[in-house]
């Protein structure tokens, strides 16, 4: 009797943890549809600040420090945008053996700014000093990119990184993430794809322009990976979790089904004992 | 009607509006500047304050804006901006 009641226990918390299991994939579920359409809003809002910004450079001197490499490239800071916490699959792990790997095979000077809550003492463990951390929110916003914006830009400009790469995972599909970097710092312009010829007004004037549209398309580049990583971190944890409460579905079948022998056994014993009493008490008659 | 233009307000979360209008008022540092049909293609900074556009039955459209850019090319008036809001009356 006490297997089937180990066994009903047993069921009883593996049904405990779907329920947990279940109720974080729907949240996760929730907060990736919020961040995936902030995201695809700022994808269309930030590819219209790049283009402008081709516009504006095109032609014309490099002289905004931004756009401008040092001309000794000796620092490289990356900055690594992890989850905010476990329960997503290989989605923090992965990442960090990505940085490791690209760590090795970099000869420069480096070091880290880490965005993000999770591994406060796996990342140490990757060897590579920590300048700063920042804590970002499940949903970032445009004061969380404007802050780490800020003291990006000041590292570069003050002479203290030559290169500001970011280290995150790419969104593929809300089934796939691949980590991937991105080299925010020089800041590449892209020129413009048609109507090169076209005679621009420029009010003020070029250059004023010029640096507005740097610290916007800076800034939309920070928002737009922070959005984009959060948004895997989020699928990334869905899918885990609907294949943890997968599989307790089935581990809740696989014992239920033990419950049954053992309560079948337990009552063909209690037969036979209470027949083999009955016929032992007829023959002592 | 042949001389309405595009206008549209775009911000890092939303469009916040983007219709056909006659003319348009947008708020610079050294006053505001109108903007009629075919306008000659330009870049300018856009201080903050109200974007008015003019639709074609006359009424006006007004968006509370933040500092941005506003780019003008082939009838397309686009305003960039890090903040935006639509003033309903």
């Amino acid at each position: 009797m006490a297997n089937l009641r180990a066994i009903r226990t047993r069921i009883r918390s593996v049904e405990n943890t779907q329920q947990i299991t279940k109720s974080m994939k729907m949240v996760a579920g929730a907060k990736l549809r919020r961040t995936q359409s902030a995201f695809s809003s700022l994808r269309d809002y930030a590819a219209r600040c790049a283009e402008m910004l081709g516009r504006v450079a095109q032609g014309m001197p490099v002289t905004e420090p931004l756009l401008l490499p040092h001309a000794e490239n000796a620092r490289v800071c990356y900055v690594l945008i992890v989850g905010n916490r476990g329960l997503c699959g290989t989605y923090n792990s992965a990442l960090l053996r990505y940085l490791e790997e690209l760590a090795e095979k970099e000869e420069r000077e480096k070091f880290l700014v880490v965005c993000g809550r999770w591994g406060k003492d796996m990342i140490p463990g990757a060897n590579i000093p920590i300048r700063e951390s920042f804590e970002i929110g499940d949903a970032p916003d445009a004061k969380e990119a404007e802050e780490l914006t800020a003291y990006l830009r000041g590292l570069y400009t003050g002479g203290e990184a030559d290169e500001v790469v970011l280290v995150y995972q790419r969104f593929r599909s809300v089934l796939q993430q691949s980590p991937g970097t991105q080299t925010l710092l020089p800041m590449a312009v892209e020129p413009p794809e048609k109507e090169a010829e076209k005679k621009y007004i420029f009010e003020p004037d070029r250059e004023s322009l010029l640096r507005t549209l740097t610290d916007m398309t800076l800034k939309n580049t920070v928002h737009a990976a922070l959005l984009e990583a959060r948004t895997g971190e989020h699928s990334a944890r869905m899918t885990a979790m609907t294949a943890a409460a997968d599989n307790t579905e089935e581990l809740i079948g696989e014992l239920t089904l033990q419950l049954n022998h053992a309560r079948q056994a337990a009552i063909t014993t209690e037969i036979s004992e209470i027949a083999g009493g009955a016929e032992a008490m007829r023959k002592n008659r | 009607m042949g001389d309405l233009f595009r206008l549209s307000v775009v911000t890092g979360e939303s469009t916040v509006l983007d219709t056909k209008v006659r003319s348009v008022n947008l708020p610079m540092d050294f006053g505001s500047i109108g903007i009629l049909v075919n306008h000659a293609p330009m870049l300018c900074a856009v201080s903050k304050g109200i974007v008015r556009g003019a639709l074609e039955d006359g009424s006006v459209v007004r968006v509370r804006v933040s500092e941005g850019i506003a780019s003008v090319a082939d009838n397309e008036l686009t305003v960039l901006c890090g903040d935006a809001a639509l003033i309903e009356d």
